[in-house]
């Protein structure tokens, strides 16, 4: 090969040659708004979405969902007791505390360790998300006054896909 | 449309650029380091701005999928992989309509697909986790990537002004 095919053969397929602007635009600071407004939006209907029926006096509760379907429910309303609950028979093992007022994914041995680093749920629509295992750990306002839910279902201890 | 050997080299090296660069990233920040899960500089978005400017949409879209799959192939997780994919061809597609338009500056586009990239990511764990709670991880994800994406931008600038130093037609 001499060195004479590579012009040619790049003329042959010319690239759309457009070299782009180096300098911030309108168009960008547009772009930049959007993006925010983009982010306001979904914090927004998240929190309206989870806060749909919250009164003064309703509680929190801590819903894990595996594969879309409900493993878990604790009721974290200040006078809740203290909760701690290990998920087996997925392809991992995962325990979920829950605690007055908060709750969250306190071991997971998947291995990007997102759930765990997403730390502490304390308000309703936060959520704790594992990949791996497909769980999801949501804080939801339970309809329910406060203090009278104290019972979970814990008729899963493995869950069978 | 053929392509010559000449054409598949650029790409390629373009391709090993661009692992290079999502190694080198992981190395100086790793994910344990980082105070909110799942963000990321993407420095290889800076390769992914050039392709699209210099070779075009089919090329692009070759070189992110090979970057995946070879990031997959040496010990990433389907997880990942699914999620670099995802999140690679959404920024792209992104990407590629603000290019036609014609419109945007480089800092435009890094934001849009920084932005583009966040989301797909989203989308797909909602999918596999088949809730929509993952979305209460975007507000922060997308504030994020507006200021990782104008690094990417101010990073690219000094690439895309070399390339065109060293070939005037703006052909790498």
């Amino acid at each position: 090969m001499n060195l004479q095919t590579i012009p040619q053969s790049a003329a042959r397929h010319p690239a759309p040659l457009r070299t782009p602007g180096f300098r911030f635009c309108r168009y960008d600071a547009a772009a930049i708004l959007l993006v925010f407004l983009l982010a306001a939006g979904t914090a927004l209907g998240l929190y309206q979405a989870a806060g749909r029926g919250l009164t003064r006096d309703s509680g929190l509760e801590a819903v894990l969902t595996v594969n879309g379907q409900e493993v878990w429910r604790a009721d974290i309303s200040d006078t809740a007791a203290v909760q701690t609950w290990q998920l087996t028979g997925i392809d991992g093992h995962m325990t979920v505390r829950a605690e007055p007022g908060r709750a969250c994914i306190s071991y997971s041995d998947c291995p990007d360790q997102v759930c765990v680093k997403t730390g502490w749920l304390t308000s309703a629509g936060q959520s704790a998300v594992c990949l791996p295992h497909k769980a999801v750990l949501t804080i939801l306002a339970s309809d329910r006054a406060a203090g009278n839910a104290s019972e979970t279902s814990s008729a899963y201890d493995v869950i069978s896909r | 449309m053929r392509y010559s050997i000449y054409d598949l080299t650029r790409w390629g090296v373009l391709t090993a650029l661009a692992l290079t660069l999502s190694v080198t990233e992981s190395l100086f920040f790793p994910d344990a380091l980082l105070p909110v899960p799942g963000i990321r500089l993407g420095l290889a978005n800076i390769v992914t701005l050039l392709a699209i400017y210099y070779f075009g949409a089919f090329p692009t879209i070759l070189i992110v999928c090979i970057r995946c799959l070879v990031t997959f192939g040496f010990g990433g997780s389907l997880m990942g992989f699914l999620f670099s994919l995802s999140g690679g061809i959404l920024a792209l597609c992104i990407m590629l309509l603000m290019r036609n338009s014609g419109k945007f500056s480089l800092f435009g586009i890094s934001v849009g697909g920084a932005a583009a990239h966040n989301i797909g990511q989203v989308l797909t764990a909602c999918l596999i986790t088949r809730s929509w709670a993952a979305l209460s991880y975007l507000p922060g994800l997308l504030l994020i990537s507006a200021v990782t994406g104008m690094i990417i931008a101010l990073l690219a600038i000094p690439v895309f002004k070399a390339v065109s130093a060293i070939r005037p037609g703006g052909q790498i």
